[in-house]
C-alpha cells in the first residue's frame, strides 16, 4: 500500500508505462535541473555574494537537522520536524476554516448572477492583500497570536477557492440545468446532485492552489507571530545570523510545499470528471 | 481506493483533532515570561536555568519572542504573564506612541542599568572616534551631501533605543526629527542594511553592537552608559489583569528574578553566564559574542575600552531593581521634548500609574534588600552635563539646546 501510495504520489503515469526509457527520462531529467540549479547556487555564492552560504555547508547543516528533527530542549529550542509539525498543523487548520468558508459562499454566490456582481469588487479588494496586513487584524479580533495566525492563513487562502467555485458553479451546462427543472429536481437535490458536481474539479483547483498558498503564508505570519513553528524559526536563524539554517529551512519549506502540491493533484485527478 | 467519503472522513478527523488538540494542552496553570534574545534578559532567563522559580514554588516557562511589537501585544492580551521589555515600551504604549493610548503596562521592577550602544557605520570610521560627538553632525552632513539622507535605527518608537538615539543626536547638536531619517528596525536587519551601506547608525542592546564589530559592518561609538551613567534600561513588566488577580504570584516572580539578578551581578559568575544565554533556546549567539561586554571589555573596532564599574549591571547591591517615578518622567520628558507628544502630560500621574513601587518595596523588604533612597532626586551623569530635575520636566525640557517647539 505504502509503496503503490507513493509511486501514485510521484509517477502518476507509472501505470501506463511500457517503455524503460521514458522511465529513466522522467528520473534523470528532474535530477539534471536540481543539478543545474545547485551549480548555479555555487556559482553566486562564491563569485557574486560571498555573504550567501555554499550548497555543501547548506547541505551539511540541512543533514545535521534531520539526523535529529525531534528533539525537544524547551520550548524555544525544538528540531526542525516540530517546527514543521506545528507549523502543518497551522496551516492546515486555517485551510480548512478558509475552505469551508469559501465553499458554500462560493456555490451560494456561484448560483446568484446579482450576488456575483455584488461580491466580486470586495473579493477583488481583499484577494490581493498581504499576510503581513491581516496578522494585527486577526490578533485584534481574537487576542491571541496563534488564533492570529490561523486567521491570517484562513483569509489569505480561502480566495482562489472562492473565486474557482464561483465559477464552476456559475458556469454549470444549461443542458443540466434544464434536466434538472424537467426532473422537477428540489433545490437540495440541485445542489447536491448537479451544482455540486459540476463545480468540483473547479473547486479542486481552487483547493490546491489554496494550499499553496497557505502553506506559503505560514513564513510571514509565524515571524510576526513568534514561539513555535518554521517561521519563527526562520526568524530566530536569522536572528542569529545563521544563513544555513535559514537556507535548510527554505528547502524543508519547498519539499513540504512539493509534497502537498502533489497531494492535492492527486485528489484533482481522482475527482476530475 | 480512495473514495470521495475517505476524503471526508479523513478531513473531519483532521479538523478535529486539530482543534481539539490546542485546548487539552491548555490546562497547565503555567507562567508564561516573554524575553527577546539580548544579553540582558539574563535574570529572567538564569532563574529558569538555575531552578529559582522552582524554589519559590512557580511553574514558570520562559519563551523567545520575536520582536518588542509582539511582546506589547502579548502583555496587553495576557498571552504572556510577565516579560523582559524596555522601560519606556510601557510609557509609549500608555502616551499612545507605540501602542493603545491609555492601556496600562505596569512596570514592578528594573532588571539592569547600562549595556547598550550606538554602532556607526565604518562611513563615520577614522571621522569619529569613541565618545567624540564634537564631530558627529560634521560627518552627518557630510553622509547627507553624498546620499541624500542619512538614516538610524532604533528598535521601537518611544523604546529605550529610541530615546538614547535622540539624546544622543541631540547632543552632538543634530534634530533627529528633522536632520536625520530614524526608524525602527529588527537588530539582524540592521547589521545586514549596514552591511549594504543603506544604515548609517543605530542603537540597539547587546550583543548586537558587538556583533557589528565582528562582522566588520560599524564600530561601537560609545556605550549608552557613556551617554547616562547608570541609566535604566529593560525593566520586568506583567499584564496588569494578572497583577491584579494574582498579587502573590507576582511577588514570588519577582523574588526569584531578584535572586537571579545577584547571581548576575557577581563578576565571578559572568562566564557562566555567557555560557546560559549563547545556548540556542535563549540568544543563540557564539560566547565570546557575549561574554567580552559582560566582562566590561569592549571591541570597540576602533580600539579597545575596559568600563570598571558602570558595565551591564543587574543588581548593584539593591539600587538597580529599584523601579524609580523619576525615570519614568524623564523618558514621558524626553517624548515631550521631541513632540512625540503633543498634549500637555501629568507626568507624575502617569508615573504613579505605571510603576508599582508599593509591590517592589514590600518584596524588597521581605527579602531585606536594602531601598535607594534617591527617587524624585535630580538626575545626572549625562553626556551633554544637563541636570534632569523630575519636579520640574518641563523645566528640564528648556535646559536642552536641541529640541522639538
Amino acid at each position: 500500500m505504502a509503496t503503490k501510495t507513493i509511486r501514485l504520489l510521484f509517477y502518476p503515469k507509472a501505470k501506463n508505462i511500457k517503455n524503460v526509457w521514458v522511465v529513466a527520462e522522467g528520473l534523470i531529467l528532474p535530477f539534471l535541473g536540481v543539478l543545474v540549479f545547485i551549480l548555479m547556487w555555487y556559482l553566486i555564492s562564491s563569485t557574486l555574494a560571498g555573504q550567501l552560504p555554499s550548497p555543501m555547508s547548506a547541505f551539511n547543516t540541512l543533514y545535521e537537522l534531520i539526523e535529529n528533527p525531534f528533539y525537544d530542549n524547551g520550548p524555544n529550542d525544538k528540531g526542525i520536524g516540530w517546527q514543521l509539525f506545528y507549523s502543518l498543523k497551522r496551516v492546515f487548520l486555517g485551510f480548512f476554516i478558509g475552505s469551508f468558508i469559501a465553499i458554500p459562499l462560493g456555490i451560494f454566490i456561484g448560483l446568484s448572477k446579482k450576488l456575483s456582481i455584488m461580491f466580486n469588487p470586495i473579493v477583488q479588494i481583499l484577494r490581493p492583500v498581504s499576510p503581513l496586513a491581516w496578522f494585527p487584524i486577526g490578533l485584534a479580533i481574537f487576542q491571541a497570536s496563534n488564533e492570529a495566525s490561523i486567521f491570517t492563513i484562513a483569509i489569505t487562502s480561502l480566495w482562489p477557492t472562492l473565486i474557482n467555485t464561483v465559477y464552476g458553479v456559475s458556469s454549470i451546462p444549461e443542458d443540466y440545468k434544464s434536466v434538472a427543472k424537467v426532473f422537477g429536481f428540489s433545490k437540495y437535490a440541485y445542489m447536491r446532485y448537479v451544482a455540486l458536481l459540476c463545480a468540483l474539479p473547479f473547486m479542486l483547483t481552487g483547493l490546491r492552489i489554496s494550499i499553496g498558498i497557505a502553506w506559503m503564508v505560514i513564513v510571514a505570519s509565524e515571524m510576526l507571530a513568534g514561539g513555535t513553528g518554521i517561521g519563527f524559526y526562520i526568524w530566530d536563524s536569522w536572528n542569529s545570523l545563521n544563513l544555513n539554517k535559514v537556507i535548510s529551512a527554505i528547502l524543508a519549506i519547498g519539499i513540504i510545499g512539493y509534497i502537498l502540491d502533489r497531494i492535492f493533484e492527486r485528489l484533482q485527478r481522482r475527482f476530475a470528471v | 481506493m480512495l473514495t470521495r467519503r475517505d476524503v471526508i472522513k479523513g478531513f473531519a478527523v483532521g479538523v478535529s483533532t486539530t482543534l481539539i488538540g490546542p485546548y487539552i494542552a491548555k490546562g497547565s496553570s503555567r507562567i508564561r515570561i516573554g524575553f527577546i534574545p539580548l544579553t540582558d534578559c539574563a535574570s529572567v532567563v538564569v532563574a529558569k536555568e538555575l531552578g529559582i522559580y522552582k524554589k519559590y514554588g512557580l511553574d514558570v516557562e520562559v519563551y523567545k519572542e520575536t520582536s518588542w511589537p509582539n511582546v506589547r501585544d502579548k502583555l496587553l492580551n495576557g498571552e504572556l504573564t510577565a516579560s523582559h521589555t524596555l522601560f519606556s515600551l510601557s510609557l509609549s504604549v500608555y502616551t499612545g506612541i507605540g501602542g493603545p493610548k491609555g492601556k496600562i503596562i505596569p512596570i514592578l521592577m528594573n532588571l539592569n542599568f547600562n549595556g547598550q550602544g550606538i554602532t556607526l557605520s565604518n562611513k563615520f570610521k577614522g571621522k569619529v572616534g569613541f565618545r567624540d560627538i564634537q564631530n558627529v553632525k560634521k560627518v552627518i552632513e557630510e553622509v547627507k551631501a553624498k546620499a541624500g539622507e542619512c538614516t538610524f535605527a532604533m528598535t521601537f518608537p518611544g523604546g529605550t533605543h529610541d530615546i538614547w538615539l535622540r539624546y544622543w543626536l541631540g547632543a552632538c547638536g543634530v534634530n533627529p526629527n528633522r536632520d536625520v531619517r530614524v526608524i525602527p528596525n529588527p537588530p539582524p536587519q540592521m547589521v545586514a542594511n549596514m552591511k549594504v551601506g543603506r544604515m548609517d547608525g543605530f542603537c540597539v542592546g547587546e550583543p548586537w553592537n558587538a556583533v557589528a564589530v565582528k562582522e566588520g559592518v560599524g564600530f561601537t561609538h560609545l556605550a549608552t552608559q557613556d551617554l547616562w551613567k547608570n541609566h535604566p534600561e529593560k525593566v520586568l513588566a506583567f499584564n496588569y489583569e494578572f497583577l491584579k488577580a494574582h498579587p502573590q504570584e507576582v511577588e514570588a516572580v519577582m523574588k526569584a528574578v531578584l535572586e537571579a539578578a545577584k547571581w548576575c551581578d557577581n563578576m565571578e559568575n559572568r562566564r557562566e553566564l555567557a555560557k546560559i544565554l549563547s545556548q540556542a533556546k535563549y540568544i543563540n549567539a557564539p560566547v565570546d559574542a557575549l561574554e567580552s561586554r559582560l566582562l566590561g571589555i569592549y571591541d570597540l573596532g576602533i580600539g579597545k575600552h575596559t568600563y570598571k564599574d558602570d558595565y551591564m549591571v543587574f543588581f548593584k547591591g539593591g539600587q538597580v531593581p529599584f523601579p524609580r517615578k523619576s525615570h519614568a518622567i524623564f523618558f514621558l520628558a524626553q517624548f515631550k521634548r521631541w513632540g512625540m507628544v503633543k498634549e500637555p502630560l501629568d507626568y507624575k500621574g502617569i508615573a504613579d500609574k505605571i510603576i508599582m513601587q508599593d509591590i517592589y518595596v514590600k518584596v524588597a523588604k521581605d527579602l531585606g534588600i536594602p531601598i535607594p533612597k534617591d527617587d524624585m532626586r535630580p538626575l545626572s551623569g549625562f553626556i551633554d552635563g544637563v541636570i534632569f530635575n523630575p519636579k520640574d520636566p518641563e523645566g528640564s525640557i528648556s535646559k536642552y539646546k536641541i529640541k522639538e517647539a
